[in-house]
């Protein structure tokens, strides 16, 4: 795959983007009452050169905020999980039987867990990102 | 030019906002269920089309799901309380090793029929996102309902269904 | 709840691309991300990295499959034995979902202290105390969202701390990520025995973790916390450093003085930690964490543990953990004379260490059987093996030394926690 990185015209690229999702939550709407509109999606010419002109050329932005980097690693995985985004998942549902098995929890027993981190905190400077959640097979 | 100050980030996040949340099928919509030949216990091969003229409440389960176990004897009651409706109950069971499931139904008999699918082909057909996943089929053959998870208190919601559905 | 199951079942193998959530602006909003990443390090972004997060995001469906935390009870009696400290006493923890949305939980947790440290044996007298903890939160879940709050009370004789906590919890991608956000705010009492006045600490905590599910087998997950503290009490209000004086009342060379903190601390920690399921129903795990704070001090931590169940009902667990620091700017084990500078510690947990700690634990699950509203219950116990050896805190106990070349300070301690666990 071959993409393009280019300057962007003018400063309202954000402004932009907010249309796109307008537009796209509007297919959404029509997509909802009826399912025959799949090729609209596919075709239009205007999400090709609105990809094209939202890319910037990166090179010269001011280099000494890992801070910042941060911040926006922390901020994709917000505005991911707060549009309610889920990608087709390579381990399916109903192929959890490992992972759902209590063993493979991070924190099995919350409490001993949560006992055991109090013992290492109170005899050493370390605190934070003990960790603990995740896993689990997904069932509702 | 800097596009990441303050505003553009919240920018981006009022646009993640707007593009929408989870896209829900409404509940009325109908798809002909996708057909599929599976084996039961005794290794007979059983077909969704087998039930046509039913209305077709078809459950995708596995051994290791918590939820699931824990609906088995109510879909069971379910089953024996609507089945001279001109209804039924297909559990598609989802484990890899079917041996898992045989031992969960000496634990838990249930009295509707069950087929077992070890490669999850038929999960991918109907796109389950969950587990366990609950879909109904009407008596023409199309979903009309589908239900992820189970919760406490979901086999309500299953009731409304099924009642809805074998009064057509 | 209805789902997008219909959406999918009548295309079948050919998928179309989906609806999803807009992943024609996801799919260049993360292009940006990678593109920013790479010109931060001075190269361009590599094709290939750009064409896997494309692909990632094509393919946008909808889920819902956040999950409450199962209905369970635990009652664990815990014992710690090492450096001259005993500390013992329950922790009760109960926690019950009301409907299908809320989930409430409750946590009662007592420490028995006995200290006789060398802290205390060298610089004061032995004393006993009482730690009392009680926590409450609320979990509700909304589609793939969980929402937390809860709230934290704690009381010695001379400390109080309250606590908040919030905490925003989403699977996302498929329900193969959980991202988790938390935010607590803190607030110490620290008093001193002899006196009514009260300082006050003030502390915030701000956490990240992605928990990722790699393959059927594996699930991994990174962790980032930073952690604020301020206020005029930092530090123990009785510890004392020493500082070298010919002249000492002691006739050992050397007098105390009271330790003196800056006000204000800020840590970073950051971690990853992976499970690994292996095929004969076992678990591996391993897990690295980073730490460093503004008063100098920099820390990391190494555990690997196995995990293996027998027959269904015993589950045996051993972990091995190495930690190591070093230590903060204004830490001395002996200062050259008094005052000597601005900041003053010797606490030994501020020096220089490393700790290594064995971990053992036996668990029998039994099943419903008598009681029928329990679903299941298990018993444990666990043991814990640490030893701790400091590079630079002295043991001032030994006698017939010189000034500061007493023989280097370690000691052992034995972590028992015997509980049940119920979940119905």
């Amino acid at each position: 795959m071959k993409t393009q990185f280019r300057h962007h015209r003018g400063s309202g690229s954000f402004r932009d983007l907010i249309r796109l999702s307008q537009r796209i939550r509007r297919r959404i709407a029509v997509g909802n009452r009826s399912h025959s509109d799949r090729n609209i999606r596919r075709g239009s010419g205007s999400f090709r050169d609105d990809r094209r002109a939202n890319i910037h050329s990166l090179d010269n932005r001011d280099k000494k905020s890992l801070p910042r980097l941060v911040a926006l690693a922390a901020l994709t995985l917000l505005t991911a999980a707060l549009a309610g985004c889920a990608v087709e998942p390579w381990v399916k549902p109903y192929e959890r039987a490992n992972l759902a098995d209590p063993i493979m929890s991070f924190e099995r027993e919350p409490v001993s867990g949560g006992y055991l981190n109090h013992v290492y905190q109170a005899r050493e400077s370390g605190r934070g990102a003990e960790g603990g959640q995740g896993g689990g097979c997904g069932c509702n | 030019m800097n596009p990441l100050h303050a505003k553009s980030l919240f920018g981006l996040l009022l646009a993640a906002l707007l593009a929408g949340g989870p896209l829900t099928a409404s509940a009325g919509d109908a798809k002909p269920a996708p057909a599929f030949t599976l084996p039961n216990q005794q290794q007979a091969q059983v077909s969704l089309a087998d039930f046509q003229g039913d209305v077709v409440m078809i459950n995708f389960w596995a051994s290791w799901c918590a939820p699931c176990r824990e609906e088995m004897p109510l879909l069971n009651g379910l089953y024996k309380k609507y089945k001279a409706l001109g209804f039924t109950l297909l559990g598609v069971n989802m484990d890899e090793n079917s041996n898992d499931a045989y031992a969960m139904l000496k634990e838990i008999p249930v009295s509707f029929p069950v087929v077992f699918e070890s490669h999850g082909r038929v999960g991918k057909l109907y796109g389950l996102v969950a587990m366990p996943s609950t879909v109904f089929v009407d008596r023409k053959g199309n979903i009309r309902f589908a239900h992820a998870g189970y919760a406490k208190g979901d086999e309500k919601e299953y009731e409304k269904y099924i009642k809805a559905l074998v009064r057509e | 709840m209805a789902v997008a199951v219909t959406e999918v079942c009548s295309h079948g193998k050919q998928r179309s691309l989906p609806v999803g959530c807009g992943s024609e602006f996801l799919s260049r909003f993360f292009a940006r991300v990678i593109a920013y990443a790479y010109s931060y390090r001075g190269r361009k972004p590599l094709p290939q990295l750009f064409c896997i997060a494309l692909l990632v995001l094509i393919g946008l469906r909808v889920a819902h499959a956040a999950v409450l935390p199962e209905d369970r009870a635990d009652a664990l009696y815990h014992s710690y034995d090492g450096g001259g400290v005993e500390i013992n006493g329950p922790s009760i923890l109960v926690r019950k979902s009301i409907g299908k949305k809320t989930s409430v939980s409750g946590n009662y947790y007592v420490d028995s202290i006995s200290s006789a440290s060398i802290d205390v044996v060298t610089t004061a007298s032995p004393y006993t105390e009482k730690r009392e903890e009680k926590s409450a939160s609320v979990d509700y879940l909304h589609e793939d969202t969980i929402l937390s709050a809860g709230y934290t009370l704690s009381d010695e004789n001379d400390f109080t701390a309250r606590s908040v906590h919030f905490n925003f919890s989403q699977q996302t991608f498929g329900d193969l990520t959980t991202v988790n956000m938390g935010y607590s705010r803190g607030w110490d009492e620290v008093g001193t025995l002899n006196s009514s006045e009260f300082d006050e600490t003030d502390r915030q905590q701000y956490r990240i973790s992605v928990s990722q599910i790699l393959s059927k087998n594996s699930v991994i997950n990174f962790g980032w916390e930073t952690v604020t503290d301020e206020g005029e009490k930092l530090n123990n209000p009785y510890r004392q450093v020493r500082y070298v004086n010919v002249d000492s009342e002691n006739g050992r060379g050397y007098s105390y003085q009271l330790e003196r903190y800056p006000q204000t601390r800020t840590s970073h920690a950051v971690s990853i930690q992976g499970k690994y399921f292996l095929a004969h129903r076992a678990a591996l795990h391993g897990e690295f964490r980073y730490f460093r704070d503004t008063w100098g001090i920099t820390a990391f931590n190494l555990e690997f543990g196995y995990t293996h169940p027998l027959d269904a009902r015993w589950v045996f667990d051993v972990s091995y953990r190495f930690y190591r620091q070093q230590q903060a700017d204004f830490y001395s084990d002996l200062y050259p004379f008094v005052d000597a500078q601005n900041y003053l510690a010797r606490d030994k947990e501020l020096s220089t260490f490393s700790d290594h700690s064995l971990g053992l634990g036996v668990a029998y699950e039994f099943t419903q059987g008598t009681w029928s509203w329990i679903k299941k219950g298990t018993l444990n116990l666990k043991y814990n093996y640490i030893l701790f050896s400091y590079d630079n805190f002295r043991d001032l106990r030994a006698e017939g030394y010189a000034v500061g070349a007493e023989p280097l300070y370690s000691f052992n301690a034995h972590v028992v926690q015997i509980f049940a666990s119920i979940w119905y």
